[in-house]
């Protein structure tokens, strides 16, 4: 089996120009990993797991809905991104809740998440930015009012 | 004439002070449905947790109540967010400022009710009296809410303190009336 993953990441390495791979563990621990001499694997393992949980503790909830930030367009230039990271920021549109990308994209959720989170952190997109809060109550200026004035006196 | 209940749901991480915050202010004595801990890793911070929720009630006139309803804090129980989130007027987010390891699970309460409540919200940075205490302006930082957000100081044993905040949040409920 350690093999076929050595393949893989070779693979990787490859296609994305990347400097090394390592196939880790939710916990940090490397399973396989084809890294530059001198790279430490137990490093670069445990660097990734905390990446990892970070994007998935942010990106939480699968009916967040993000958009673009102002100047992407600026910072998508500067990073190079890869084709199944232009489909994810595609999608991202200030519409689409987490849900709807993952569908759209037919990418996996650790994926998407994880992309998301990269763009958050470099700030190409951001959290949609709540043009209407809905009240679950039929509330009236006076009603409030009252509310207002009855906490003061409490 | 039926009683007409208003309500504002207090959440956050485990042991931020939510029951805490709603005995302080609330009219009658606060219904609340704790437990044992036992969990090793929680029970080492305090003996008793909420279970399904707290309750604490404001009596506003003869035909509206203020009810003031607290999560449990453990993700575990996020079933319980879901029925508290429906119909409420507005959400108290609490954190415990001195224990930065519950920023994240502050955040992904805020992702939640974000996501499917949308009402009107307000962070307190509770417990600002003790040492290690991070600042409301840190907090704010850590849990990567914009300007537009208020994230205010609160010490939930002190009435006046707690008052201060809800007036913040009713304040924040007002702009979308």
């Amino acid at each position: 089996m350690a093999v076929k993953y050595y393949d893989i990441l070779e693979e990787f390495i490859r296609d994305s120009g990347a400097e090394g791979a390592v196939l880790v563990s939710v916990d940090g621990l490397a399973i396989a990993s084809v890294l530059p001499a001198g790279a430490d694997e137990d490093r670069v393992a445990a660097m990734g797991a905390a990446i990892l949980s970070l994007g998935e503790r942010k990106i939480s909830d699968y009916g967040l809905i993000f958009e673009k930030s102002e100047n992407w367009e600026n910072i998508a230039k500067k990073v190079y991104l890869l084709d199944y990271e232009k489909k994810v920021l595609h999608l991202v549109d200030g519409k689409n809740r987490v849900s709807d990308i993952i569908y759209h994209s037919k990418l996996s959720d650790l994926i998407v998440k994880r992309t998301l989170y990269g763009f958050l952190a470099c700030g190409i997109i951001q959290r949609e930015k709540k043009k209407e809060r809905k009240l679950g109550f039929d509330l009236t200026r006076n009603l409030l009012n009252k509310i207002i004035s009855k906490i003061k006196g409490l | 004439m039926a009683e007409k209940k208003i309500k504002i749901v207090v959440s956050g991480p485990y042991a931020a002070g939510k029951t805490q915050f709603i005995n302080t202010i609330s009219e009658i004595e606060t219904v609340k449905t704790e437990a044992k801990t036992t969990k090793e890793g929680e029970k080492e911070k305090k003996d008793h947790t909420t279970v399904a929720m707290d309750f604490g009630r404001i009596k506003i006139d003869d035909e509206h109540t203020l009810y003031l309803f607290g999560t449990p804090g453990q993700a575990r129980f996020d079933f319980m967010w879901d029925i508290l989130g429906k119909g409420m007027v507005g959400l108290v987010v609490l954190v415990d400022s001195t224990d930065p390891a519950t920023f994240h699970e502050a955040r992904r309460i805020i992702n939640y009710f974000e996501s499917r409540y949308p009402a009107p919200f307000v962070v307190g940075c509770n417990k600002q009296d003790l040492k290690g205490a991070w600042s409301p302006e840190d907090i704010r930082t850590a849990l990567d809410l914009g300007e537009e957000i208020k994230v205010l100081p609160l010490v939930a044993t002190d009435k006046e303190n707690v008052k201060r905040v809800l007036l913040e949040l009713l304040d924040e409920i007002g702009k979308y009336i």
